[in-house]
């Protein structure tokens, strides 16, 4: 009886409309098919190896809108990426208040102006790449949950829009440049500004954020200095030991003052270990872009930087430039990219080296020479000098961690159809440092319904 | 890959067939003033408004019809894939939505007759008395 009672007033709700909501369902999609060129078997492009892969770029989305009245709007989008094996992901999710002709405020799931294209990143029919530069649009960042104000004036014959967000950013991303990696901005918010003039388009925006990131790149460092602080804190208290057995002797002077820098130094380790997790680390963002749409003459561009304090994400700065030729329904165009980092040089010189003292420890001929279970059967000395090699290591492999790839794409959008695009692209990658270079050869068709 | 190259550059060379002059029409009563910059922005959906403050609704014409294409390349200087690029940003990002779209000339001329803050185009073949010209292209 309960039940059924239930199911009636469900059918009922159902049947008397709840509000004057006009409901809209649309979508859009692309299918994009791609193999990586000149490259050995194991080795990956962008994501794509040597076997034709249609799954890497591929995306379907639905957008579901219900228009309240009273100049509400409520917006459900739902995408399915190929590489996530079509798993739903819920990417917008708000409310937006249409308060005057030139304000909106929206609140809930959105997504921050990281990037020009970031509103509308997955909607590709919008723009003539298969998918936004690599160098630049690399790391693809969750959707944020907050507020979104948007303002817009026109100013003699310049339209602008102003959007200010805040709130946060809590998800998985997955990237291309980086491991999957947690991120989690606090106290995230940002300014952006967009301006168009007749065929000329400008852009700024700098946001802020406090960051914490999980990765296994970042795990694993964090750990081996950590390893390394308690390994030497171990060294230095067997130093310490035996200087005061042998205070008396010129050696067991020695050995204090040992004790003295390895105890120091294995404190830095561990505490660089804590700078290398990023905790709520300051992290600041900025963004220009310009663009030209004549007709016939396309260009876009967009240069970002982005800087996190103390941390092993050191000042990235990214740029691309297209410049392409539109005729009838078709555009050609070629994009070049660059992305280049600072190596972590503040982790990696913050402890000092070792160097010198363990050539010292090396020259002794008195001390303690009984092998130690903690330090897996190595004497004092053995022990010492290992450490002090394996921290230079790490030192000299981080110091000549610097980024700097180049990418170069060539493409032509053809829009056969009323809703649909067809699309094809070489893109070439070049990593300066390692020298690695592959290419990817892809074909696309995008639509909008 | 050869024959889709191929299907593009001969899309390319045919040539553009020739369109009568379309005309942007409201209603008899609507005394404002509109210029083709306001006519521009109204139907790119960056006004609401005519200049005298007066709500307008911007409409268009179906997909098919030679003067839709003539009014987005000449009024708007979009092709209609670049038009429906323009609306799909804004579609998704829940900053605006296109214009209703009428099927057919008369049910335009029909709208703008009896609405006085609706704003549409038609070809100037089809104009008859009930409906004012405000700018022809």
């Amino acid at each position: 009886m309960k039940k059924l009672s239930c199911a009636i007033i469900l059918v009922s709700i159902g049947l008397s409309p709840l509000s004057n909501a006009e409901i809209n369902f649309r979508g859009f999609g692309s299918i994009v098919g791609g193999q990586a060129i000149n490259v050995e078997p194991d080795e990956m492009v962008l994501g794509y190896s040597d076997t034709l892969n249609f799954k890497q770029d591929s995306l379907m989305a639905l957008q579901m809108n219900a228009d309240l009245e009273e100049e509400l709007t409520a917006t459900l989008q739902i995408v399915s990426r190929g590489n996530s094996d079509y798993e739903p992901q819920v990417r917008w999710a708000y409310l937006t208040y249409h308060a005057t002709d030139s304000l909106q405020v929206s609140v809930g799931r959105t997504q921050a102006p990281f990037y020009r294209y970031s509103d509308f990143l997955d909607v590709r029919y919008t723009y003539n790449w298969i998918t936004a530069p690599e160098r630049v649009y690399g790391i693809d960042y969750p959707s944020f949950d907050g507020i979104s104000v948007l303002y817009s004036n026109s100013v003699g014959p310049v339209d602008s829009t102003f959007q200010f967000v805040a709130g946060t950013v809590d998800s998985e991303t997955k990237s291309t440049t980086v491991d999957t990696t947690y991120m989690v901005f606090d106290n995230f918010y940002g300014i952006n500004w967009t301006g168009s003039w007749d065929f000329l388009m400008g852009r700024l925006s700098y946001l802020k954020a406090g960051i914490t990131l999980e990765s296994e790149t970042i795990e694993s460092l964090a750990a081996g200095y950590e390893q390394l602080g308690a390994g030497m804190l171990g060294a230095a208290q067997g130093f310490g030991q035996f200087a005061a057995a042998a205070s008396t002797l010129p050696v067991g002077q020695r050995a204090a003052s040992y004790a003295a820098n390895y105890a120091g130094v294995g404190n830095t380790y561990l505490a660089t270990s804590d700078k290398i997790r990023a905790l709520k680390d300051d992290g600041s963002y900025m963004t220009v872009g310009l663009g030209v749409d004549e007709g016939s003459l396309i260009i876009d561009s967009e240069y970002i930087q982005y800087e996190i304090d103390e941390n092993l994400i050191q000042k990235t700065t990214a740029y691309y430039l297209t410049v392409g030729w539109r005729v009838g329904s078709t555009v050609v165009y070629g994009t070049y990219s660059r992305e280049e980092a600072d190596a972590p040089v503040s982790i990696a010189i913050a402890p000092s080296d070792l160097t010198s003292v363990a050539g010292a420890i090396a020259a002794e001929t008195l001390l303690p020479n009984d092998p130690v279970t903690a330090f897996g059967g190595a004497t004092l000395q053995q022990m010492s000098i290992a450490l002090a090699q394996q921290g230079k290591g790490l030192s000299d492999t981080l110091i000549s961690r610097n980024r700097d790839f180049v990418n170069l794409q060539l493409g032509v959008r053809w829009d056969f159809h009323p809703s649909a695009a067809f699309k094809v692209s070489y893109e070439s990658t070049e990593d300066k440092v390692s020298g690695f270079k592959g290419g990817v050869l892809r074909t696309a068709v995008d639509l909008v319904f | 890959m050869k024959n889709i190259l191929m299907a593009s550059i001969l899309s390319l060379s045919l040539a553009a067939p020739v369109y009568a002059e379309v005309v942007v029409i409201v209603n008899p009563a609507n005394t404002a003033n509109i210029s083709e910059d306001d006519i521009g922005r109204l139907f790119l959906g960056k006004k609401s408004k005519f200049s005298d403050g007066s709500k307008a609704i911007p409409i268009y014409l179906a997909q098919g019809h030679a003067a839709r294409d003539e009014f987005n390349k000449k009024a708007l200087g979009k092709s209609s894939s670049q038009l429906k690029a323009y609306w799909s940003k804004l579609i998704f990002t829940g900053k605006g939505t296109p214009p209703n779209a009428l099927g057919s000339v008369n049910d335009v001329i029909e709208k703008i007759s009896s609405d006085p803050s609706a704003i549409a185009y038609i070809d100037s073949a089809s104009v008859n008395d009930s409906v004012k010209v405000v700018a022809t292209y």
